[in-house]
């Protein structure tokens, strides 16, 4: 009998801008930060990319420290920060496409490739 | 990474069992890429003979590593599952011989030697791999033949900063030492231990 693999897996949505370095930044950051380049298997999905992978939980820190360099603005470090704390889940929850109330949801309307929107905040 | 994970012992113990069946049977099928005709009829292989595994003239023969990527990781994710790591110690595997193997084959690129072939792996696979007692072997087999035709792009190897990477290690490693010592008739890995009852 072949033994099994117990291992989960978890999967990350990153919505398309239409601007395709841009694009590809994110996605190769997602990719790289909660799997690693060569652990995450990608699907384009159209107006999305689909980044699946086994749950490793990359280091935190590795991911501050791109945080800090980057140097968000306030609203994005929002995306990042809840008070003094890290928000891991919160980041986790925004690629993964989940709402506060822990359901699936189409979220990220905004950043529809159709539409080339979403890029705002690119500007500050 | 267990941890992380939250598996129960047995869980973990039946998931590294899985990883360290998936290095064995990448190594027994390392050499896959020897099988193809073009390679056969390279070293005189005539039909209605025995395959021919290896040969001292090394430079007039074509590639026969890569194509262990695409075949292996159709072979091991039909047996374990969609896990990336299977595909990770695909790669390994065909890198067993050159860092250049990217993962790449072409299209229609894996025509066998001769329909026997099919017959040869799934006698030598039953043999050697009892867990896989209750397969259609030949069907796996033909299947992972017709993904391999499909062609391959490029794969990334994982880095040092990958989760995997020590996985992507000891299979490289494995397959490279089992080829040395089948090649040499020579144990070279942990020689001292050979001969005693921990077969480890």
């Amino acid at each position: 009998m072949i033994p099994k693999i117990h291992l989960k897996k978890s999967t990350y949505k990153v919505y398309k801008t239409g601007l395709p370095f841009y694009d590809s930044a994110r996605l190769i950051g997602v990719a790289h930060l909660f799997f690693g380049t060569a652990s995450a298997e990608l699907e384009d999905k159209g107006a999305y990319w689909e980044v699946k992978g086994i749950v490793v939980r990359r280091d935190e820190e590795q991911i501050e420290w791109v945080i800090e360099r980057i140097r968000p603005t306030q609203r994005e470090r929002g995306l990042f920060q809840r008070g003094e704390r890290f928000a891991w889940k919160e980041l986790h929850e925004y690629f993964a496409g989940i709402d506060r109330s822990g359901r699936k949801a189409e979220l990220k309307a905004e950043y529809d490739v159709a539409l080339q929107i979403g890029t705002e905040d690119m500007t500050h | 990474m267990f941890s992380i994970q939250n598996l129960s012992e047995k869980e973990i113990e039946e998931t590294v069992d899985a990883i360290i069946l998936a290095i064995k049977i990448s190594a027994l099928l390392h050499d896959i890429g020897k099988l193809r005709k073009e390679w056969q009829e390279s070293v005189g292989w005539k039909e209605g003979q025995p395959y021919i595994a290896r040969t001292s003239n090394k430079r007039k023969v074509p590639f026969h590593a890569p194509y262990a990527y695409p075949f292996l990781k159709a072979f091991l994710r039909n047996i374990f599952g969609g896990y990336r790591v299977l595909d990770v110690i695909a790669s390994a595997t065909a890198r067993h011989h050159s860092l250049e193997v990217t993962g790449r084959v072409k299209e229609d690129d894996f025509t066998l030697a001769d329909e026997s072939v099919v017959n040869f792996l799934s006698s030598l696979l039953s043999k050697t791999v009892p867990e896989l007692q209750g397969y259609n072997l030949d069907e796996l087999i033909q299947c992972c033949i017709e993904d391999t035709n499909k062609g391959s792009p490029m794969d990334e190897p994982p880095t040092p900063s990958d989760d995997f990477y020590f996985i992507y290690t000891i299979a490289n490693r494995t397959v490279k030492f089992a080829d040395w010592e089948d090649a040499g008739n020579e144990i070279i890995e942990l020689p001292e231990i050979v001969g005693e009852e921990d077969d480890t």
